[in-house]
């Protein structure tokens, strides 16, 4: 008994001991990088690109799983939960770690209860409508909107979503009535808009852009700060006097109390892999904004989403109790 | 390019070495993980998605299309055998393909599906081709009113799917609509009966559902019954064949199935599964003794085998002439593409012949190889039940177990699947149908939501609906079914005291 207590005792100081030595030779094993979303998508399509580029800088390799459900907050909660030892991380988006934790009780809150690592590509949200729309611009859809309150419908891929969030931002500041019609994903949205279910659309431009090349569905204005490249005719909201730029942002998180030099090691290797040809190909062809900031600049631009999310569902009675 | 020119060019791709290569690569894949329980055809992509960086794109989708109907080949191996399920489109197959196996036809069963499956991948394809793009157009036609009208109808039509009470099957539905709505709702992610475990939030899947109803259910009731699988005496090719009146029964339920399948494939959800129970439900209301449902008869395997696979060719017409996955699969087999830069449009098969007629083609070289690779491979297959049989159970058992974990590497996952294994286990003692608890999880949250949907576009006014005349007349289709049988039976205990004489 004494020597099993004996052992035990030596077998706890190892591993008490452990963990320093291990953040000098970080990363010693491979790494695992848990995506939220299912395989194929379009985070995961990001996360499978950034790993490959990040090879050359970053001495093991780096696995991603896939932990889908709940609009992404199981494999969030998982990365959360982990343990900081650098060798699970994860990627994650705004509305996973912005929204949902004023929506449902999560084991994560605010931007203190992880550590953001580096924001990787923002995803634009524009609005669209088909081809064979009256409106040919954003002012007459909603001058439209204006003369049958309620009358037109527009989609988004799900309540609570920034996409969504975005067009109850354009309602309230544009002082519209415009009917909102939740959808499972952008897959089911884009088709309910071409069979004329519904008259407008928030959409990514990767949605929407075969079928605007197509000559089926025409981008009307976009959210963002500047005019999207692939979309030149069409203005900004704020050119037209609303101020809603919010786009879908990925980053990389790991669980609180990673060791900051651990920290700094994934980030420059991240960095770096942003510049990569092949990752920086992917992000054009698929219509995503490379959009590097790190942790701390990171940090505080979630808080900011944070809060006003946390208002913004307030409003809508879409916070939890 | 007309549609000959472009098959023709089709096949100069598809049989080019690397694409040929893929495409075996791809139907071998598919056979092999439909033929294993838990991992299906969604998993197996999935795992595979990094290795098609190295591949082009036509490669890519090629072997990713092989995998996806190579994988409703394989279901129904292990279904026929075994009674367990290779993959969630073959539960279906369970229901008469293990009674004739049990009554020693095992191979006809196997054969009937293996040929059922080339003849509905062969026609799917030509469907693909020939009027593909004008039916891509039709089904955006069908917005949530219609498609939640058609799960309405669809509930109703098919929870009749094997006779039985009416209160017996409203059990059962009752049972996988409740399953349905545990998790997040996918719509506006509010979480329900999760019981604030964050675990439950992503929901009770299909394939652990399916898997532990049938597969491991069937396990249990043998160790429990020290029950044997079907025996079979000789492992001959010829004797495994189907008799010439087999064949007579089964062509023109696999024609019926492989049309039905391939409309079915048109429809968003999971599009493969639905196609089974429709055909069932189809071949049993044709058949001249709908009382061998359920015994073994060979309509029932050869109608669901061939839609399933006709499915594939269907749901691949708007993947493929709009860009948009309509289904899980379908999903993944889009992630191919786009992991390479290709995001697939309206435009496609104008901008990139080479991948929408290469496809194809290379669909009809796979389904050929499919043929010929699974015909063989019945003597093997059904040899394979000589094995001492605690090992292979065991090995059904672990094979599941890991299989199920793979898909979402989610251990709840593996939990749903033991507590299913007993459910199922207790049902059929019983005497309920737990094939309905999988069609209405399946069924049961396309309908909500669409339902939601249809209140939201017009703003909470339910009679909406009734002014679409689709959705009016599916409605009534599911209000006749009903109430008609309980109206005709109520006719005919009348039906005496008018004419008296005729019962003397």
């Amino acid at each position: 008994m004494a020597r099993l207590v004996r052992r035990s005792l030596a077998l706890l100081l190892v591993a008490l001991a452990a963990p320093a030595p291990a953040a000098a030779a970080y990363p010693e094993r491979p790494v695992t990088l848990i995506c939220p979303f299912p395989a194929g998508g379009a985070m995961d399509i990001v996360a499978r690109h950034l790993v490959e580029a990040m090879k050359p800088h970053f001495p093991r390799p780096i696995t991603v799983v896939n932990r889908p459900g709940a609009a992404g907050t199981i494999g969030t909660a998982e990365v959360v939960q982990a343990r900081p030892d650098g060798y699970t991380i994860g990627i994650s988006a705004l509305a996973v770690l912005t929204v949902q934790p004023h929506r449902t009780d999560l084991p994560y809150r605010g931007p203190d209860t992880y550590e953001p690592i580096v924001k990787l590509v923002n995803l634009p949200i524009v609005f669209a409508v088909r081809a064979d729309s009256p409106a040919r611009t954003m002012r007459e859809f909603l001058d439209m909107a204006r003369t049958a309150p309620g009358k037109l419908r527009v989609g988004s891929p799900g309540i609570g979503t920034i996409l969504h969030l975005n067009l109850e931002a354009l309602k309230l500041e544009a002082r519209v009535d415009l009917t909102h019609v939740p959808f499972a994903g952008g897959a089911e949205s884009v088709p309910a808009l071409l069979g004329g279910h519904i008259d407008g659309l928030n959409a990514h431009p990767s949605e929407i852009l075969p079928h605007v090349q197509a000559g089926k569905a025409r981008v009307l204005a976009v959210y963002q700060e500047q005019r999207n490249p692939l979309f030149p005719d069409a203005p900004t909201f704020r050119e037209l006097g609303y101020d809603i730029t919010l786009g879908v942002y990925y980053l990389l998180i790991a669980p609180r109390g990673t060791p900051a030099p651990i920290l700094a090691v994934l980030h420059d290797a991240a960095r770096r892999a942003l510049d990569e040809p092949s990752f920086v190909t992917m992000a054009r062809t698929r219509g995503y904004v490379i959009d590097y900031k790190g942790p701390e600049a990171l940090r505080q631009e979630l808080w900011d989403s944070y809060r006003k999310n946390e208002a913004l569902l307030r409003k809508l009675g879409l916070a939890r109790p | 390019m007309s549609a000959l020119e472009g098959v023709l060019y089709g096949f100069t791709v598809a049989l080019a070495p690397a694409n040929l290569l893929a495409c075996f690569a791809g139907v071998l894949i598919g056979t092999v993980v439909g033929v294993l329980p838990g991992i299906g055809p969604i998993g197996a992509m999935a795992l595979l998605l990094p290795s098609t960086f190295a591949l082009t794109p036509t490669s890519a989708l090629i072997m990713f299309a092989g995998i996806y109907y190579g994988a409703m080949y394989g279901g129904s191996t292990s279904s026929i055998l075994v009674n367990v399920p290779g993959e969630a489109a073959s539960v279906v197959t369970c229901l008469d393909g293990y009674q004739m196996a049990r009554r020693g036809r095992a191979g006809a069963a196997l054969a009937v599906a293996a040929v059922g499956s080339f003849v509905a991948g062969t026609l799917g394809v030509l469907g693909l081709v020939v009027v593909g793009v004008g039916l891509a157009g039709a089904a955006l036609r069908f917005g949530p009113p219609e498609y939640c009208a058609l799960t309405v109808m669809g509930l109703v039509v098919l929870s009749r799917l094997s006779g039985g009470s009416l209160a017996r099957a409203g059990v059962m539905v009752a049972v996988g609509l409740a399953l349905g709505t545990v998790g997040m709702e996918p719509m506006s992610g509010v979480s329900r009966f999760t019981f604030g475990a964050v675990a439950l939030a992503q929901g009770i899947e299909l394939v652990p559902v399916a898997m532990g109803l049938f597969g491991i259910a069937e396990i249990l009731a043998l160790a429990e019954t020290r029950g044997t699988l079907p025996r079979v005496a000789s492992v001959r090719l010829r004797a495994l064949l189907p008799t010439r009146e087999e064949w007579r029964r089964a062509v023109p339920a696999m024609l019926r199935g492989s049309g039905l399948g391939f409309l079915v494939g048109l429809v968003p959800g999971p599009a493969a599964v639905l196609s089974t129970f429709l055909s069932y439900a189809v071949e049993r209301r044709l058949a001249r003794r709908p009382e061998e449902f359920g015994h073994g008869a060979i309509e029932g395997v050869a109608g669901p085998e061939a839609a399933n696979n006709g499915a594939t060719a269907g749901a691949l017409v708007p993947l493929l002439a709009l860009g948009v996955p309509f289904a899980p699969a379908t999903a993944l087999l889009l992630a191919a593409l786009v992991i390479h830069g290709v995001q697939p449009g309206p435009l496609l098969v104008s901008q990139h012949p080479e991948l929408f007629y290469g496809v194809a083609a290379s669909m009809w070289v796979g389904n050929a190889m499919l043929l010929i690779l699974n015909l063989p491979l019945i003597g093997l297959f059904v040899s394979l039940l000589r094995l001492p049989q605690h090992l292979l159970l065991a090995g059904i058992v672990l094979l599941a177990l890991v299989g199920t974990y793979s898909v979402n590497n989610s251990l709840l996952d593996l939990w749903v699947l033991v507590a299913m294994g007993v459910v199922g286990w207790g049902l059929r003692k019983l005497g309920f149908e737990p094939a309905l608890i999988v069609l209405a999880l399946v069924l049961g949250p396309m309908m909500e939501k669409t339902l939601r949907q249809t209140l939201f576009m017009a703003r909470g006014d339910p009679w909406v609906v009734l002014a679409r005349p689709l959705t009016l007349a599916m409605l009534l289709v599911a209000a006749a079914v009903v109430a008609l049988p309980p109206a005709l039976r109520a006719a005919r205990r009348l039906a005496p005291v008018h004419a008296p004489a005729r019962h003397p």
